[in-house]
C-alpha cells in the first residue's frame, strides 16, 4: 500500500515537473537560452490566477487567462530582453545571466506588489477519492489527466503541423531552417508562448493547491533543469521522462529514507549524470545529434 | 534573366570578401561558378541569398530588386539554397525534412504531393521516409538536400558543392538529376564546385573566382576545353 | 564573499571610529540607540515584519508617548540580516559602531548565535524574544523572554497520555530548535509509556509534505504533533493531514496554529488541535489590533514583552550602561508580561512555562487535560 501511494504520488508530481521540463527544454532546444526566468513567467501565471480568482471569476475562467498571461510574459522576455541581446550577438553565457537578472527583477515585484506571504487561491481542503487503500486528491487526478492530453497534443503538433516541425527544425539546425525560409524571430515568439503554456498548466495546479508565492518557480525550475540533464538535454520525452523519473524518486525515497534526503536525490542524480551519463537516459537515442 | 547580380560586395564584419561580382542566370540554365579554396565561392552564395548583407551592387530576382530581402522572403519568391555539405536535420525523419523543404509555401495542402514527385525522382527518399535524416548515407543525404529544395518548386536553385563526399558512381548520378532539374522541372541551376570537370559537362555556363572577383566568365564547353583552366582554377 | 564581508565590517568600524571622535560628547538628554537586526528583506520577510520587528517598534512608541525611559526617547535602528550568518554579523558590527545601540533585538537560532562573540566583546545585550534555541542563554549577555525549546514537548506527552493516547508520530521542520522541542516529546512520550512510530521532518520552504504524511499514514499513529516555526508549514501541513486520510484520535501542534496564515487556508483545518502556547494578555491583543489592524500572534506578544522587559530594566538599573541593564534583567522579580508572569533567576532564562489550549468553532480556548 505505502509503495504504491508513494509511486502514484510520485507520478502526481512527476507530472507537473514534466511539464515545466519539457517547456524549458523546448525554449532551450529552440533558442539555445538557458531560460531561467521561466521560473518567473511560472510563478506570473500562479498570481494571474490569484488576482482572478479574488476579483470573482470562475476559476476554469481564470485558468485561461492564467495560461495566456503566461505564455505572453513568455513572449514579452523574449522581445524585450533576449532579442535585443540577440542582435548584438551575445554570448550564451550573457543571455544566462540576464535570464537569471529578469528572474530576480521579477520576484521582487511580485514581492513588492502581492508581499512575500503566501496567497491562497482556493479556501479549505482539496476533495479526495479513496480507491480501496489509495487515496486520491483532486489534483492528483487533473495532473494525470493534464499529462495525458497535453502530452499527446505537444507530440502531435511537433510532428504533425508546419509549426511544430519548424520548432524541431530550429533545434536541429538553426542555419538550416532558416535557409528553409523559417522565419527564425517569429518562430521564437510561437516557442517562448508554448513553452510558458506549459509552465502554466504546471503552476495553475500548485498554486489552487499550495498557494502562490513569489519565489515558488524557483525550486520548480531546478527539478525541471535537473529532469532536462537526467533525461538528455535536446530531447523532449527525455525531459518529460526525467521530469516524472524525478518525482517518483523524491517519493519513493521517503519510502525508507525521511524527508532531509528529497534533495539529496534529485542533486545526487543530477552528478550522476553529469559525471558518468552527460548524454541523458536516451542518450544513445541522439547519437546522430549534431556537436 | 532569371537572376541578375551586379556589382556586389559583401563580406563577414569588415572583412570584404566579395568585390563587386557580376553574375547572371538565365531561364531553365545550369551555371557553374567555379574557383580555388578561398576565391569566395560560397559567399557568394551567402550574399545572393542573404545570409550575409550586400555592402553595395544590387541583385534582381525575377525582374525584382531582392538586394535586401530576408532569406525566408527569398525562399517565397522562388529560390531554393543548399548549403555545403548537403546539409539535413539530422534528428529529423526524411519525410519531414522534405514537408519542411515546403515550409515557406503559401499552399501547404500540396505538399504531400509534391514529395510524392519528389519521391518518384530519388526513389531511395521513399525507401527510407521514416529514417531519420543522420542515418543516410553520403548520396542519399545529397538527394534529400536537393529533394528537400525542389519541394518549393524553387524558379532557381543554389547548390553549394552537391557533389561533395560523394563517391564518383554517386556523382554521375547526382549531376545527371541536376540537369534533370533544370531540362525537366524548369528550374535554373547554380551551382558551386572545387571540382570542375563534372560540373563543366553539366553545365551551360561557368564562372571562375578568384579573390573575390569574377576571373572568367563564358560557355562551359569552351572553358572545359581551354588551356587557361588550370591557371584559372589556381587563381592565376 | 567572505573577504569581501570582512571589508565591510572593516569599513562599518571605521565609520564607527569615525562617528566615536566627532560624536563623543554625547548629552544625557540625546535618545538611546536600540538595534533590531532581522532578515526582513528574503522569504518570509512580511511575516518577519510583523511578528518580530513590529513589537519592538510597536513597545518603543508606547513608551516614547510616555515620556520615554530616564527622560530619554528610544531610537529604534532596523537592519536586514539576511538570511544569512555573516550578513546577520556585519549588520550588528555597523548597528554597534555607526548607531551607537546598547541592546540588539534579534530571532533565528542560525543568525543570532554567531552574534554572541561580536555582542559580548562590545557589552551590548541581545534580546531574543521568541528565540527558544537553549545554547542561547549559555551567553552572560544574552536574554530571551520564551521558555525553551524542550518546555513543550514534555506538556504535549502529558496531554496525550492523559488521553488515552498509545501511539505518536512527528511532523516536524528541519530546524534545531523545532528538533529539540519534538526530542523533548519523544523522551516524556516514552518515559510516559507511549510509542513513537514515525518522525518525519520537511524543510521550510517545502510546500507539499505528502510524502511524508503518507508513510506516517503507513504507521497507524493515534495521533500527529505538527512542529514548526512558520505559519505557513503549519497550515500546509494540517490541510495535508486532513487530505491524507489519515485516521487520527487528536492533533497536537505548537503555537503556530495561531498564525492568521492557517485561517487563510481555511477549511477548519486546525478546528480540534490542541497546541502549547504563552498566555497572551487579552488587553494587549485588542491595543495592538487596534493601533495596527491585525491581531498579534504569540511570537509579536514575546518579542513585546521582551522590548517593555528591557525599558523596565533600564528603569530598575537607573543607567544606560549595558552591565548595569544586564544584571538588571538577571535579578527580575516576578513581573506580569502580555505572555504571562516570569521572572529571572541569575541569568537570562526566563522561568515560565507553556499553557495548553485547544482549538474550538475557530476560537483559542484554555484547555485542561
Amino acid at each position: 500500500m505505502l509503495f504504491l501511494q508513494l509511486l502514484i504520488d510520485g507520478l502526481a508530481s512527476g507530472a507537473l515537473y514534466a511539464l515545466t521540463a519539457v517547456g524549458f527544454a523546448i525554449i532551450y532546444n529552440g533558442t539555445r537560452i538557458l531560460h531561467m526566468a521561466h521560473a518567473a513567467v511560472f510563478t506570473c501565471g500562479g498570481y494571474i490566477l490569484y488576482v482572478l480568482v479574488k476579483l470573482g471569476l470562475h476559476p476554469a475562467i481564470a485558468v485561461v487567462f492564467a495560461l495566456a498571461g503566461a505564455a505572453c510574459l513568455g513572449v514579452a522576455i523574449d522581445r524585450v530582453v533576449y532579442k535585443p541581446l540577440r542582435a548584438r550577438k551575445s554570448s550564451e553565457a550573457a543571455l544566462f545571466v540576464a535570464s537569471i537578472g529578469v528572474l530576480t527583477l521579477l520576484q521582487s515585484v511580485y514581492a513588492i506588489i502581492f508581499t512575500t506571504d503566501t496567497l491562497y487561491v482556493r479556501q479549505g481542503t482539496l476533495e479526495t477519492f479513496d480507491i480501496g487503500e489509495i487515496r486520491l486528491t483532486i489534483v492528483h487526478i487533473i495532473a494525470a489527466g493534464i499529462a495525458i492530453v497535453v502530452f499527446p497534443a505537444l507530440q502531435l503538433f511537433l510532428t504533425k503541423t508546419r509549426y511544430g516541425r519548424a520548432m524541431r527544425a530550429l533545434a536541429d539546425n538553426p542555419n538550416l531552417a532558416i535557409v528553409r525560409g523559417v522565419n527564425v524571430e517569429r518562430l521564437y515568439m510561437l516557442i517562448f508562448a508554448v513553452g510558458s503554456l506549459l509552465a502554466g498548466f504546471a503552476v495553475v495546479l500548485i498554486a489552487y493547491d499550495l498557494g502562490v508565492r513569489p519565489e515558488m518557480g524557483f525550486s520548480v525550475i531546478f527539478v525541471s533543469l535537473v529532469a532536462v540533464i537526467v533525461g538528455g538535454v535536446g530531447y523532449l520525452p527525455g525531459a518529460a521522462a526525467g521530469g516524472f523519473l524525478l518525482g517518483i524518486l523524491q517519493n519513493l525515497s521517503l519510502w525508507q529514507l525521511s524527508g532531509r534526503w528529497m534533495d539529496v536525490i534529485v542533486f545526487g542524480a543530477l552528478l550522476v549524470f553529469l559525471v558518468f551519463r552527460p548524454q541523458g537516459i536516451f542518450g544513445h537515442l541522439q547519437s546522430t545529434r549534431r556537436v | 534573366m532569371l537572376l541578375d547580380v551586379s556589382g556586389l560586395c559583401a563580406g563577414y564584419g569588415s572583412k570584404q570578401v566579395i568585390r563587386g561580382v557580376d553574375l547572371q542566370v538565365g531561364e531553365r540554365e545550369v551555371v557553374a561558378v567555379l574557383g580555388h579554396n578561398g576565391a569566395g565561392k560560397s559567399s557568394l552564395m551567402h550574399a545572393i541569398f542573404g545570409v550575409i548583407p550586400a555592402t553595395a551592387g544590387r541583385i534582381a530576382f525575377a525582374g525584382q530588386d531582392i538586394t535586401n530581402m530576408s532569406p525566408s522572403d527569398k525562399v517565397v519568391a522562388g529560390m531554393g539554397y543548399s548549403p555545403q555539405g548537403g546539409e539535413s536535420f539530422r534528428t529529423l525523419s526524411v519525410a519531414d525534412n522534405l514537408a519542411l523543404g515546403g515550409f515557406a509555401l503559401k499552399d501547404q495542402s500540396s505538399i504531400p504531393e509534391r514529395i510524392r514527385a519528389v519521391q518518384e525522382l530519388f526513389p531511395p527518399l521513399r525507401e527510407r521516409r521514416n529514417s531519420r535524416a543522420g542515418s543516410l548515407s553520403g548520396g542519399e543525404r545529397q538527394m534529400l538536400a536537393l529533394g528537400a529544395l525542389l519541394i518549393a518548386s524553387p524558379k532557381l536553385v543554389i547548390l553549394d558543392e552537391p557533389s561533395g563526399g560523394l563517391s564518383p558512381m554517386m556523382v554521375d548520378k547526382m549531376y545527371e538529376a541536376i540537369r534533370n532539374v533544370a531540362d525537366n522541372l524548369g528550374a535554373s541551376v547554380l551551382l558551386v564546385e572545387q571540382e570542375a570537370n563534372h560540373a563543366l559537362e553539366i553545365a551551360d555556363r561557368a564562372y571562375v573566382l578568384g579573390n573575390g572577383k569574377v576571373i572568367y566568365e563564358g560557355p562551359a564547353q569552351e572553358l572545359a576545353k581551354s588551356e587557361k583552366l588550370g591557371d584559372l582554377l589556381l587563381g592565376l | 564573499m567572505t573577504s569581501s564581508k570582512r571589508s565591510l565590517v572593516l569599513a562599518c568600524s571605521a565609520l564607527g571610529a569615525l562617528s566615536f571622535l566627532t560624536g563623543f560628547a554625547a548629552a544625557q538628554s540625546d535618545p538611546i540607540s536600540i538595534g533590531v537586526g532581522m532578515p526582513i528583506g528574503g522569504q518570509n520577510g512580511e511575516y518577519v515584519k510583523r511578528s518580530f520587528v513590529l513589537p519592538t517598534e510597536f513597545a518603543a512608541k508606547e513608551i516614547n508617548a510616555k515620556g520615554g525611559v530616564l527622560g530619554r526617547q528610544i531610537k529604534v535602528t532596523v537592519e536586514d540580516t539576511r538570511n544569512d550568518p555573516s550578513s546577520a554579523v556585519a549588520a550588528l558590527t555597523k548597528m554597534i559602531n555607526v548607531d551607537k545601540i546598547i541592546a540588539v533585538f534579534t530571532a533565528f537560532t542560525p543568525l543570532t548565535l554567531p552574534q554572541l562573540p561580536i555582542a559580548e566583546e562590545n557589552k551590548v545585550i541581545v534580546v531574543a524574544g521568541a528565540m527558544e534555541h537553549p545554547d542561547l542563554t549559555k551567553s552572560r549577555w544574552a536574554v530571551r523572554m520564551t521558555p525553551t525549546a524542550d518546555k513543550a514537548g514534555p506538556v504535549i506527552a502529558g496531554a496525550a497520555r492523559k488521553l488515552g493516547i498509545q501511539t505518536a508520530a512527528i511532523l516536524s521542520e528541519e530546524n534545531e530548535a523545532v528538533r529539540v522541542t519534538a526530542r523533548s516529546f519523544t523522551q516524556a512520550f516514552q518515559k510516559e509509556g507511549g510509542r513513537i512510530v514515525g518522525d518525519e521532518t520537511f524543510k521550510i520552504t517545502d510546500s507539499e509534505m505528502r510524502g511524508q504524511l503518507t508513510k506516517l499514514r503507513a504507521a497507524r499513529p493515534d495521533t500527529i504533533y505538527v512542529i514548526t516555526s512558520r505559519g505557513r508549514s503549519m497550515g500546509l501541513a494540517l490541510k495535508q493531514i486532513r487530505e491524507s486520510g489519515i485516521k487520527l484520535k487528536q492533533i497536537f501542534s505548537n503555537q503556530l496554529v495561531e498564525d492568521k496564515e492557517i485561517a487563510e487556508i481555511g477549511g477548519n483545518i486546525s478546528e480540534g488541535v490542541i497546541y502549547t502556547t504563552l498566555d497572551v494578555d487579552p488587553e494587549f491583543v485588542a491595543r495592538w489590533k487596534q493601533a495596527n489592524g491585525f491581531e498579534p500572534d504569540s511570537n509579536a506578544a514575546k518579542n513585546y514583552d521582551a522590548t517593555m522587559m528591557f525599558f523596565e530594566a533600564i528603569k530598575r538599573a537607573n543607567s544606560t550602561d549595558p552591565a548595569k541593564i544586564r544584571d538588571a534583567i538577571y535579578n527580575f522579580g516576578p513581573y506580569k508580561g502580555t505572555v504571562g508572569d516570569f521572572r529571572f533567576e541569575g541569568s537570562g532564562e526566563p522561568i515560565v512555562f507553556p499553557i495548553l489550549k485547544i482549538i474550538k468553532d475557530g476560537k483559542f480556548v484554555s484547555y485542561k487535560p
